[in-house]
């Protein structure tokens, strides 16, 4: 039975929710740490003017580098937000794959870190191979790989992290959640409602375990989308 | 007497500047970044105060501050949180909760909550004493 528009809205809003939450919640974090340093500094001067004695420098300017620090985890958070809000400025575009992974990874970082777990890239300054690309809807492929990702995070292998690759297949690209439970994953909750397979096959993702390797769960993605049918909702 | 304080949040560089500038306002502070330390630390010393981030990696906020008033029903533990809400709030007061404040708090908000909860375990301590006298007197027959 295919899933009703409005359930495919609902999924569409519901992963933005949770984009939007898990980011405001970091962003309040990093203000914390803003406030508290900053109060800091105004502790040192009021000490120091109390004691007529100035506060030292040198510690002032470690506090202030600390606060610098943050607006850029800050910069960092918005911008990846930001990405994402204008990923459904349209319905099909040619993405470069490491880019929309490299997002994925800054918005699913909090997520990771609550599950004890790391997200690591692959190195692009070593890639002197070109850029993986496909056309596709962005928003919907960030939808379903959050999905993919959500599993893997629920579904850890023996060390604490996640490594992200991406490369070219014969048909198409592919994306390898490393390090994890492939088979596990696969069972997730998350992939097995009828929203969610919905929402992969309109884009031909293809979850599978690694033949080679149990730990890895392969996405395999075509080239363009299948067909030219809008996605439901 | 100086307040005895237990800050815990993941976010390690939040509880340093934090606990700096507590003890600047002379309590004793020590910190921890996971619950399950901070539980450890809890079961080896005298704190009067826990304050405790909601949302931690590993064991999060509600859970250690069940585990916690467990095994000592008179410590106070104040959470601190991100994104208060009505539902959590009151969540947190069902399991024992003293106080629940939202990020960023004020430090002269944080000090005030944390006297007053030093204040209600004094009370609670001392009444808990004057009942255990009680009840020895009571068996004792003096």
């Amino acid at each position: 039975m295919s899933i009703s528009p409005h359930a495919g809205q609902l999924g569409h809003l519901r992963f933005f929710g949770a984009v939007s939450a898990s980011i405001s919640h970091e962003i309040k974090n990093v203000l914390s740490i803003i406030r508290e340093r900053a109060g800091l500094i105004e502790d040192l001067l009021d000490l120091g003017l109390g004691s007529g004695q100035l506060p030292d420098p040198a510690r002032l300017r470690t506090l202030a580098a600390r606060i610098q620090d943050q607006t850029a985890r800050a910069d960092t958070i918005i911008k990846g937000m930001n990405r994402l809000a204008h990923s459904v400025d349209h319905d099909r575009a040619t993405v470069d794959l490491g880019d929309l992974v490299e997002l994925l990874a800054t918005l699913s970082a909090r997520r990771a870190s609550q599950a004890g777990l790391t997200l690591v890239l692959p190195d692009r300054a070593e890639a002197a191979t070109p850029a993986v690309t496909l056309a596709t809807c962005p928003f919907a492929l960030l939808h379903a790989l959050w999905l993919c990702l959500g599993a893997a995070i629920a579904s850890p292998g023996a060390e604490p992290r996640i490594e992200l690759d991406i490369g070219p297949q014969p048909a198409g690209v592919a994306i390898t959640l490393g390090g994890i439970d492939a088979a596990a994953a696969l069972r997730h909750d998350d992939l097995a409602t009828s929203e969610a397979r919905d929402l992969l096959g309109f884009l031909g993702l293809e979850p599978a375990p690694d033949e080679a390797d149990p730990t890895a769960l392969v996405l395999r993605l075509p080239p363009r989308l299948p067909g030219d049918g809008a996605i439901d909702g | 007497m100086a307040e005895r304080v237990l800050l815990v949040d993941d976010e390690a560089e939040f509880v340093d500047a934090l606990a700096e500038r507590m003890r600047a306002r002379g309590m004793e502070v020590a910190t921890s970044t996971s619950a399950e330390d901070a539980l450890a630390m809890a079961a080896d010393h005298p704190y009067d105060v826990v304050v405790l981030d909601l949302k931690m990696p590993g064991m999060d906020g509600l859970e250690a501050l069940k585990a916690l008033k467990a095994r000592q029903p008179n410590l106070q533990v104040i959470l601190l949180t991100g994104h208060a809400t009505i539902e959590k709030g009151i969540e947190a007061m069902k399991v024992g909760a003293t106080d629940f404040l939202e990020k960023p708090t004020d430090v002269a908000t944080l000090t005030e909550r944390i006297k007053k909860a030093q204040t209600k375990k004094m009370i609670l301590v001392e009444k808990e004493t004057e009942e255990r006298l009680r009840q020895i007197m009571a068996e004792r027959g003096w």
